[in-house]
């Protein structure tokens, strides 16, 4: 090993996550050269004293209790969800659910479910890679032929989009509006969780142009 | 007799939420402001319990959290941010070089560097130093000095490669202690070359 090799090396060494035999080279280099050995030393030094100086902040007060009663909240929905899921007929209402509002729009299925009206920021989202963790970008990648997208609101939640506008399919099904921050209005059907959309607005530099009006 | 879901929080909350401080210290490298920070670390605790199912036991815990983190603020903040900051690190690489050598190589004098930096340098410029950096070396940065987390660790919880974790804590590194030699010099701690 010569000192051009060691002095490009000599973080790594340091911070010991040089392979066995590396880390070997640059010990017999060491007790070779006396000026890579001073070098080494002052950059040990230099390290020790700004990881001394270097505190970590300390999250304020209350921001576990928060983050607890969240937890909580989040708990609740979920055994909503849950319950729900775990029911045998459960697939079964979904898909006829699905198949009725793609099939009659403006059936009565809304109706007969009690709506408020909600104006909300939310976030279009793959919804199955948004819970595996994926980013925007890895999500406009996506092209699983049954992920759909959804709206994420600020609390965690989800929303579906209806389909009874062929504006709202847009946004239901195109990749590339993943990402996209927006204020949304319209009736939200609570028991579905599902969004009768009516405006849409992006909020921001939006990546893509929504043909919603 | 206690509900699932209530064992599955107690387990989560058990696990997760002994690394509040780590979590919020990198929210805070990440969007600078402690309001941002404290929602921030609020949205990746409750998108990781939704996902806590995906979790393997046993496997690093905060290296998972601060993925989450970390996908988090990007997807929230990434359109807000205006352009990366910039660094002609070639400049600072030489000046850096420069400084080593005259200050502590040539000559070998009564300040050691450890001590040019522990009485030279206020934790405040230490943390202003820190903010200054370009983001995708404050993180790398933070999670090595301070979290102590291995390279390995680090490029799984920033989703990126072993040799960019490596490049990006050298320049880091180089960075910050140039920043530091700068403010012990300006306190007379060491020379002005």
């Amino acid at each position: 090993m010569n000192c051009s090799h060691f002095k490009r090396s000599l973080y790594h060494f340091q911070a010991d996550e040089l392979p066995h035999e590396a880390r070997e080279s640059c010990e017999e280099h060491l007790t070779a050269c006396p000026p890579c050995a001073r070098l080494h030393e002052v950059e040990a030094g230099l390290l020790r004293g700004l990881k001394a100086k270097m505190v970590r902040c300390e999250a304020p007060p209350g921001l576990e209790t928060r983050i607890r009663a969240t937890l909580q909240d989040a708990g609740a929905g979920r055994s909503g969800s849950a319950a729900w899921l775990r029911s045998p007929w459960f697939a079964a209402v979904a898909a006829s659910l699905l198949l009725a509002v793609m099939v009659f729009p403006s059936s009565d299925l809304y109706r007969t479910s009690s709506a408020v009206r909600v104006s909300e920021v939310v976030t279009l989202v793959d919804r199955a890679c948004d819970l595996a963790g994926r980013t925007h970008q890895e999500q406009r990648s996506c092209s699983h032929p049954k992920h759909l997208n959804a709206l994420r609101l600020a609390n965690g939640r989800y929303w579906d989009l209806s389909l009874d506008h062929d504006e709202s399919r847009q946004l239901v099904t195109d990749r590339e509006t993943r990402g996209t921050r927006m204020r949304v209005e319209g009736l939200l059907y609570e028991r579905i969780h599902t969004l009768q959309l009516e405006t849409a607005e992006p909020i921001g530099p939006a990546s893509v142009r929504l043909a919603f009006h | 007799m206690p509900e699932p879901d209530n064992d599955r929080r107690k387990e989560f909350e058990d696990t997760a939420l002994e690394h509040l401080n780590p979590l919020f210290n990198l929210a805070l490298s990440l969007t600078r402001n402690r309001k941002d920070a404290e929602d921030l670390v609020q949205e990746t605790y409750l998108r990781a319990y939704r996902f806590f199912d995906s979790y393997e036991p046993g496997t690093h815990i905060k290296a998972w959290l601060f993925r989450i983190l970390r996908n988090t603020f990007i997807n929230r903040y990434r359109a807000a941010r205006v352009r990366p900051n910039e660094v002609d690190f070639t400049t600072v690489e030489q000046t850096y070089e420069r400084a080593i050598d005259e200050q502590f190589l040539r000559d070998h004098r009564a300040v050691s560097p450890e001590d040019a930096v522990m009485n030279g340098v206020l934790d405040e410029e230490v943390e202003t130093a820190i903010s200054g950096l370009p983001d995708e070396y404050r993180s790398v940065v933070i999670l090595a000095l301070i979290e102590n987390l291995a390279y390995k660790e680090i490029a799984s919880a920033l989703s990126i490669p072993l040799g960019t974790v490596m490049s990006r804590l050298h320049r880091g590194r180089r960075l910050l202690q140039a920043q530091l030699l700068e403010y012990a010099k300006k306190k007379g701690i060491l020379r002005d070359t």
